[in-house]
Formats: structure tokens, C-alpha cells, sequence
């Protein structure tokens, strides 16, 4: 190719990208895909895109604190209101960090009172969330009508949670993608030691708790995991060393318990979906469920208080 | 010459810049209906991703619980190829042998790690270095 040549093609390169660019934001400001074109000193160099190191994103994820509230609700367990945070203390969390870390709490218990159909609580939980996503400056990630597309939905259990699951989905997105990633990491921690904690404290209580409840509990070993990888991922500033050293004590308590799993094998079912086989074995003794539900209940209370 | 050298610094430069802009409000309308029933989770693992790039995202499944994974891409990335694999690294699902789907319905017998590789598939390498939004979701269906 010569100079010639390439002058031609890279002289339509900014106009190209800029249309691409700027069709796409004015069509509709959701559309994010760009055109991004290499530009070194002036000069495109076409070998260095192609050959570029590519980028590898890892995500580290934990189940929502809406399935462990299912669990609860399918073995039968009480609804308890006794258990949650009360509503009340949300105007005395002043520090982003407490603000934070009860806004991952009201969501788990928002998660439990709308599992257990009650619904005009749901909206009272709700109201909580928003003002401390009012407080933490990240109100921008909720929808305004949420509120009251809850109110319309105060029926339907379903619809309810669904706007949940959404509210909390794009208020982790707005997060993470206005580097406040750390804070994402609070939310989502303080989310799931209150959602063990409403496990655990219900299990505790009953003097025959239910295998299956049991048995979720013990697999929140391998949550754990996932959940401390994450943390470890967003504590740049050592923002997150507190968080680390409680999940830390949890990883301690859960020493005893012993997961195994058999192999997986794989089969297609009739209605499209795949069922993927391999049993898991799960122990933990009595003893170890009573030091669990005490460290957890320990952080917790830290947190909401 | 030189001008031309000004004009494509200044414009790799805004489009740079502008690539740092957001995948939420791409997931939200574009990737909610596709969750269909499915209640999705509350974490979101997202990124701006080129031809060729990879990601990936480990998570606890629960047993006999039904699932959808949902790989939202924006559609001028080209195919995104991923995996399912288990803690073992064998492969359980491999879209590229299932038409390219973007999803995956499944259950488990008992409750494992899985963990969700996936790859902008290189094909669309070109001078023009596309990147978009890719969303890996994970949806639940709520049992009454």
C-alpha cells in the first residue's frame, strides 16, 4: 500500500468514526456502542489494533438476597417482622459507609417482605432504599416513577419483585460505571450477610428447621467465596478493609462445613431447558449453624446500628 | 498531511474519551425484555468490550432453581461466543454448538459454581475498532 493509498483511507477514519459516534448518541442516548479508532502520534497504525493485548474483564457475582428470602418462603418459615431493620433508624445513617452498607440491609429486607406478599411494607422499604440513594448522591440510578409503579404493582407480587430486582440492578450498574465501584461492593456485602442473617436467625428459632434451609445455609460457603473475590477486586483504596476482615470472620465460622459435588453430566429436557446433573453433599453440624448465626448476627449489628 | 494528522489525533481523542460512556442505560433498553420471566440478579457485570476481547464471571447456581443466562451484546460487536463450565473446567454448554444463542436455560440437580466465559469473537477486527456494551445476566424464575 502506498502513502498515497493510505492518505485516501485514513481521510474518511474521523469523519467515519464521528457519524458512527454521533448517530448512535443522538438516535438514542442508550445506544453505547462506539467506534474507537487507534491514533499514535498522529498516525493510524493499523498492525497495532490488530495485534493489541485484548482486554479480559472478570466478574466476580453472589446470588440476591431475593433468593434467599425464596428459600425461606418455600420451607414454610414465618414471616417475621422482627427480624428486619426497623425503618426508623434510616435518617440516622449519616456516613456514606453506613448509608451504604444499610442500603444493601433495607434491600435484602425489602427482598423478604415482598417474598412474603407483604406488599404495603415492600413500599415502605422501598421509600427507605431511595432515601438512602438520595443521601449517597446516587439517586440519578432510580427510576422516578419507581415508587409509584410499585404502588401500582401493590398486587402483584411478581411485579413487585421484579421492579426490585431492577431497581437494585441498575442502582449496582450506575455504581460501577461511575466509579463508585467500592460502594457497589458494600451494598451487595451488607446485602448478603442480612439476607444469612434472616436465614440463620429463622432457622435458629425452630427447633426442627427445615434439611432444605439447612442445606442453603451451609452452600453459602461457596457464595462466600465469590462474594470475598469481589471485595478483594473493588478494595483499591483499602475502602474495603473492614468489609474484608468481617467476611473474613464468616470464612472462619464456615470452616467446618464440607461441600462436595459429584461430577456433572448434562441433559436436555423436553420443554428446551438443560438440567445439569451432579448431586452436592453438604455437612455441617449444629454447633457450626450456632457460631455462624452468632458471627453473623455480630456483623450485623454493626452495621445497623 | 499535517492537517489530516490534527484532525485524527482531535477525533481519537473524543471518541476515546465518549468510550467511557454508559452500558446501563444500553442494558436497560435492550436487554430487559430478553430476560422474558426471569427475574434477574441484582449484580451487574458489564463492560465495553471489542472484537477479540474476553470476560468472565464466576457464581454460586442453587439446585432446582431455573435459570437464564442472558450474554447482551450490542449488535455492531459482531457474535459473542461463551461457555458454561463447571468448577472442574469441564464445559456444560457451548453456544457456539446451540446457533449462537444468546442464552442459556438451565437447572442444577445440586447447587455448584459455575463460571461464565465469554469472547467478542475476533471476526470483526477491522481498523475501525467497534466496542460496545456486553451484559452477562442471570435471571430466576419465582416459584408461587
Amino acid at each position: 500500500m502506498n502513502m498515497k493509498q493510505i492518505t485516501r483511507r485514513i481521510r474518511f477514519l474521523p469523519i467515519a468514526a464521528l457519524v458512527l459516534l454521533y448517530s448512535c448518541e443522538s438516535a438514542e442516548t442508550t445506544d453505547s456502542a462506539i467506534v474507537e479508532s487507534t491514533v499514535t502520534a498522529g498516525f493510524v497504525d493499523e498492525n497495532a489494533i490488530l495485534n493489541a493485548q485484548k482486554v479480559q474483564e472478570i466478574f466476580y457475582s453472589v446470588p440476591s438476597p431475593m433468593e434467599m428470602a425464596s428459600i425461606l418462603k418455600r420451607t414454610g418459615a414465618t414471616y417475621d417482622m422482627t427480624l428486619l431493620n426497623d425503618v426508623k433508624k434510616v435518617h440516622s445513617y449519616s456516613s456514606a459507609r453506613r448509608q451504604a452498607l444499610n442500603l444493601g440491609v433495607y434491600g435484602a429486607d425489602l427482598s423478604y417482605v415482598s417474598v412474603f406478599n407483604q406488599n404495603q411494607e415492600a413500599i415502605i422499604y422501598m421509600s427507605c432504599t431511595k432515601k438512602l440513594a438520595d443521601n449517597l448522591g446516587v439517586s440519578k440510578a432510580f427510576d422516578d416513577q419507581m415508587i409509584e409503579r410499585m404502588e401500582t404493582n401493590v398486587d402483584n407480587r411478581d411485579s413487585l419483585l421484579s421492579i426490585i430486582s431492577e431497581t437494585y440492578y441498575m442502582l449496582d450498574a450506575y455504581l460501577k460505571e461511575n466509579d463508585r465501584d467500592h460502594i457497589s461492593a458494600m451494598v451487595i456485602a451488607a446485602g448478603w450477610v442480612e439476607g444469612l442473617y434472616l436465614a440463620t436467625s429463622i432457622a435458629m428459632a425452630d427447633d426442627d428447621p427445615d434439611k432444605a434451609l439447612l442445606q442453603r445455609i451451609a452452600e453459602q460457603k461457596l457464595s462466600l467465596e465469590n462474594l470475598r473475590e469481589l471485595v478483594r477486586s473493588y478494595n483499591k483504596n483499602n475502602q474495603l478493609d473492614g468489609i474484608a476482615n468481617d467476611l473474613d470472620k464468616i470464612h472462619e465460622a464456615y470452616h467446618e462445613v464440607s461441600i462436595s459435588s459429584e461430577g456433572s453430566n448434562v441433559e436436555k429436557l423436553s420443554d428446551g431447558t438443560t438440567r445439569i446433573g451432579g448431586k452436592t453433599k453438604v455437612e455441617m453440624s449444629q454447633k457450626t449453624l450456632e457460631v455462624i448465626t452468632r458471627v453473623v448476627s455480630e456483623i450485623r449489628s454493626n452495621y445497623i446500628s | 498531511m499535517k492537517k489530516i494528522k490534527i484532525i485524527l489525533s482531535l477525533a481519537g481523542l473524543l471518541v476515546f474519551s465518549s468510550g467511557y460512556s454508559q452500558c446501563k442505560s444500553f442494558v436497560s433498553s435492550h436487554c430487559a425484555e430478553a430476560m422474558g420471566e426471569y427475574i434477574p440478579s441484582e449484580n451487574f457485570n458489564g463492560a465495553k468490550l471489542s472484537p477479540g476481547d474476553k470476560a468472565e464471571v464466576k457464581m454460586t447456581f442453587y439446585a432446582d432453581e431455573k435459570y437464564r443466562l442472558l450474554i447482551c451484546s450490542h449488535p455492531m460487536i459482531g457474535d459473542v461466543d461463551f461457555q458454561v463450565l463447571n468448577k472442574a473446567g469441564v464445559t456444560l454448554y457451548n453456544n457456539t454448538e446451540d446457533k449462537q444463542s444468546n442464552h442459556f436455560d438451565f437447572s442444577l440437580e445440586g447447587t455448584q459454581e459455575l463460571t461464565v466465559k465469554l469472547q467478542v469473537s475476533p471476526k470483526q477486527k477491522s481498523i475501525l475498532n467497534p466496542q460496545g456494551c456486553v451484559a452477562i445476566m442471570v435471571g430466576r424464575l419465582i416459584t408461587p
